[in-house]
């Protein structure tokens, strides 16, 4: 028997009440001195136990009703009533995680998949499932046991990390309605818990195959250009030492060989001597026969990232006037580090631009002429959804306009700063990404002769004017931020283009406004692009953007994966009932407590025993000659 | 002149309980009862006059007293100028029992009003008396005498009288017992809550000696009735030995065991020739004293 709420059970504690008060009524406190006590212990010794059974009975029936009471408010149900009747099918859950491909590995899997076919009674459907991160049904449930031979012929260890929770959660699917049972069959690695929440439906019995694992197993990742160089990262998750080579390979030619020593569960970075070439392929590879094979190489892609693109609207098209000098310092270095179109706002509104806005990585708008309320919504709708946006505020851009972006209309003043005092730049907080590598005071020679003043909500101030009034602002929009100048940079309103900390500050800002959209080119197997192979290695991919450009991204398995720590099958089991006790199973108990109902045979009892009770303390109380 | 009933007032235990010494108590006792027994309190009542006694067939009819008669339904005549020689002996029963009281006087108190009186009466009628207390061994003892200032020591020494330790009345009585050397009367007052075959066996012992011997058994109406009504541990004064009882549980019972005592003593001490007379200490003294008076006229 189990409650639902089991909290009210203290309740019974109560119970102690009836048996305190019996115990100090049972002595009376009134105390009589009288001569003939003699004549009194004659007498009345039959009746005095008559009655004290009598009372004790009555006590019984008094802590009776008091458990029974809270036995019905804790909402008792029986357990074995909910307990699902024997599986009649079966699915096998074969785990095919690359912590399988340990030699005898999945070869112990398959047997052992077939031989709980061959054993499952005749009529029963079976079904195949194979896991690692993801789970696919190979052969649904059904009578036809040579399908589920031949998938488990053609099966094989992949490249993705274990996650049980997928694994039964489809499984459970793969079952339906019906009841049936699930058989895992897997190395029972600890961190294949570790990913998701298992929901196991009531009336599905799990059960565990454990095909064992290796004791010990060393890896190689994190690849990556550092210091000039190349490292790696090998570690050994066994308990005893290792010692091992780890061979740099790019471009199909043998760069290095590193030999490593490592402690049990000890992990190192090597280094690789030498300088890298500037693109290519990189691989580092170690030597692990006995170990997980999928996590002895790991891949890195030593071609620089492809640069932001960003695109600068002008409210003229006239780029020595509107863009000139954002163009020339975007366009440094032969126009490898950004990728920069600049188009005019008239065209931008009419979407006859070459460049989508959805492919850029920052927006830069220096005009405001010609923009539609479209065309606004739509650089609204770019900000809010990761975009950047550098906006200087001058007699181009109208700020009203803009109103929409900005979350708000604004009011908008412009001053002209005569005074020499008033001249240059002061950054507010260094430590903001758009001045990194930039000194403190090197805005400060900087002349501004006309400024403008806003009341941006929600805004940081990133910079003020010398005189105190802000210069740089940055606003969070949905998941954008906007930067906005409060002068031109068009060396029009000050000569801030023609100081020397003018490009790292247009650089960085141009990176700081990209940052939320530059596209990932690192990838593990289990969240490769949907036109990309599950497999570790250097592939070409479409990318997300609707060009369609191809791209080349690195995929390599998940370090969580090369951990040998494995757990027992009655640890699996503690899993799996924990889960079945928490949600799933309180839903299921707490319809099997309202189908039984037997708190109302509780509370039925407990109105059976009162009556007693009253019965008995009438009497009682009269044979006490107190009423 | 005093009507009799203004005068049997002061025979009520609880009246006398506010009077001062015990001389007095007993003095008023006794005139109270002896004025009851006359038209006028003095007359007839002289020196002269010195006893009553059970009217015998051949007696002179004049000399029956009516009062006497109308009260114990039998027939006494006054003896005038009667000498007499009883000795007689008080036995009071000075047990923690005897401290009992639920109203009025305690049973020891009580106690010690009838003794007094019959004390003042027996030396009215010139007979020598003498007082001896126990509990489970006689505690005190004066031997019977006549001299003047005797009735002020026995007097004393009954308001000096206090509760002892427990009851067991088979060695005092048969101690006593021993002692007499003449026959006579004795008197013992006592609630006898001792083993009903000790106390029949004491007795027994007085009368082998051929001593006259009346038994008051003195019970609180508490111990008669058993009134109470709520539970409650009933503790003996003597033993310390506690009884929890619900009353209305056990009245019944305890009431059929005590009439049952009550009835060993009667029946018993009739067979051995004993006056046995059952006293609630809420009641007037007369009754005592008329007992005392059929016996003394019975036996002498």
């Amino acid at each position: 028997m189990s409650f639902l709420t089991p909290a009210f059970l203290f309740g019974v504690l109560a119970a102690a009440l009836p048996v305190a008060l019996h115990l100090i009524g049972r002595r009376p406190a009134l105390r009589v001195v009288f001569p003939a006590v003699r004549l009194l212990k004659r007498a009345p010794a039959q009746e005095t136990r008559r009655r004290r059974l009598r009372e004790l009975l009555l006590l019984a029936v008094r802590v009776a009703t008091v458990v029974l009471l809270a036995v019905a408010f804790a909402r008792p149900y029986l357990v074995r009533a909910v307990t699902p009747p024997r599986a009649s099918a079966v699915v096998v859950a074969v785990d095919r995680s690359f912590s399988m491909s340990a030699p005898g590995s999945f070869a112990r899997a398959l047997s052992r998949a077939r031989n709980i076919v061959a054993r499952t009674p005749f009529g029963a459907p079976v079904g195949l499932v194979a896991f690692d991160d993801g789970a696919e049904v190979m052969v649904k449930p059904s009578q036809d046991r040579s399908a589920v031979q031949a998938a488990l012929d053609r099966l094989k260890p992949g490249y993705g990390a274990t996650s049980y929770g997928t694994a039964l959660a489809r499984a459970a699917d793969s079952l339906g309605s019906s009841r049936g049972r699930v058989v895992v069959i897997t190395d029972l690695q600890q961190g294949g818990w570790d990913r998701r929440d298992v929901a196991i439906p009531d009336g599905i019995d799990v059960e565990v195959e454990d095909v064992g694992g290796p004791s010990s197993n060393l890896s190689v990742a994190n690849l990556q250009r550092a210091d000039g160089g190349l490292t790696a990262v090998v570690r050994n998750s066994g308990a005893a030492g290792r010692t091992g080579r780890a061979k740099l390979t790019i471009g199909g030619q043998v760069r290095g060989l590193v030999p490593f020593s490592l402690d049990g569960g000890a992990a190192r970075e090597i280094a690789f001597p030498g300088g890298p070439p500037a693109t290519g392929e990189a691989t580092v590879e170690i030597n692990d026969p006995n170990g997980y094979q999928a996590d002895n190489k790991t891949y890195a892609l030593l071609d620089p990232p492809d640069p932001p693109w960003l695109l600068v609207i002008t409210g003229e098209g006239d780029l020595s006037r509107g863009a000139f000098y954002l163009d020339r310092a975007l366009a440094v270095d032969n126009g490898s580090l950004f990728r920069v179109e600049t188009e005019q706002a008239a065209r931008f509104s009419s979407h006859a631009t070459t460049v989508p806005l959805q492919e850029c990585s920052g927006l830069v708008l220096l005009g405001t002429r010609g923009l539609t309320d479209q065309a606004i919504q739509a650089i609204e709708r770019f900000v809010t959804a990761g975009g950047g946006l550098l906006v200087p505020i001058d007699d181009q851009v109208s700020a009203s306009a803009l109103a929409p972006v900005f979350g708000g209309r604004l009011a908008v003043s412009f001053e002209a700063l005569s005074s020499s005092a008033d001249a240059g730049l002061l950054t507010a907080d260094l430590r903001h990404p758009i001045f990194r590598s930039i000194e403190a005071g090197a805005f400060a020679g900087a002349r501004f002769e006309r400024v403008a003043r806003i009341g941006l909500p929600r805004a940081t101030v990133l910079a003020r004017f010398a005189n105190g009034q802000p210069a740089i602002l940055e606003q969070r929009r949905g998941a954008g931020r906007v930067l906005v100048f409060l002068s031109d940079l068009s060396n029009r309103w000050n000569d801030l283009p023609l100081q020397p900390a003018f490009l790292p500050l247009v650089h960085q800002m141009a990176r700081y406004l990209a940052g939320g959209r530059l596209p990932a080119r690192e990838f593990l197997v289990s969240s490769v692009p949907a036109d990309v192979e599950h497999r570790p290695g250097v592939v070409s991919t479409r990318g997300p953007d609707a060009a369609g450009r191809a791209r080349r991204i690195v995929v390599n398995v998940d370090p969580r994966e090369s951990d040998v720590r494995r757990m027992t099958a009655a640890e699996f089991e503690q899993v799996i009932a924990r889960s079945r006790g928490s949600a799933g199973a309180a839903a299921d108990a707490r319809q099997s407590e309202q189908q039984q109902g037997l708190w109302r045979l509780a509370v039925a009892a407990v109105v059976g025993l009162l009556l007693t009770e009253g019965l008995l303390g009438v009497r009682s109380a009269s044979s006490r000659g107190h009423i | 002149m005093s009507t009799p009933t203004r005068e049997l007032r002061y025979l009520d235990p609880a009246v006398l309980a506010r009077l001062g010494t015990l001389e007095l108590k007993a003095r008023t006792v006794v005139e109270g009862f002896l004025s009851g027994l006359h038209r006028s309190p003095f007359k007839g009542f002289s020196v002269e006059f010195a006893e009553y006694r059970q009217y015998i067939p051949g007696d002179d009819l004049s000399t029956i007293d009516w009062k006497i008669y109308a009260r114990s339904d039998r027939y006494y005549v006054k003896k005038f100028e009667e000498e007499t020689n009883l000795e007689c002996r008080l036995l009071v029963d000075v047990s923690g029992s005897m401290a009992y009281r639920s109203r009025g006087p305690s049973k020891l108190e009580y106690a010690s009003y009838l003794a007094a009186s019959l004390a003042y009466l027996m030396q009215r009628q010139r007979d020598a008396v003498g007082l001896a207390t126990f509990d489970h061994r006689v505690v005190s003892m004066l031997p019977p005498g006549v001299r003047p200032g005797h009735l002020t020591a026995v007097l004393s020494a009954l308001d000096r009288m206090e509760a002892g330790d427990r009851t067991a009345v088979a060695r005092p009585f048969h101690q006593l017992a021993e002692s007499l050397t003449k026959r006579g009367l004795v008197i013992v007052i006592s609630d006898l809550l001792d083993e009903p075959e000790h106390v029949i066996e004491g007795l027994k012992h007085f009368r082998f000696r051929g001593t006259d011997v009346i038994v008051f058994q003195v019970l609180d109406r508490d111990e008669l009735q058993f009134p109470f009504e709520s539970p409650a541990r009933f503790a003996d004064p003597e033993t310390g030995e506690e009884m929890t009882a619900t009353p209305s549980l056990v009245r019944r019972q305890y009431l059929d065991e005590l009439q049952t005592l009550l009835q060993r003593y009667e029946r018993d001490l009739r067979v051995s020739s004993i006056d046995y007379c059952l006293l609630d200490t809420s009641q007037p003294l007369d009754h005592a004293l008329l007992a005392y008076l059929r016996t003394r006229s019975k036996r002498h």
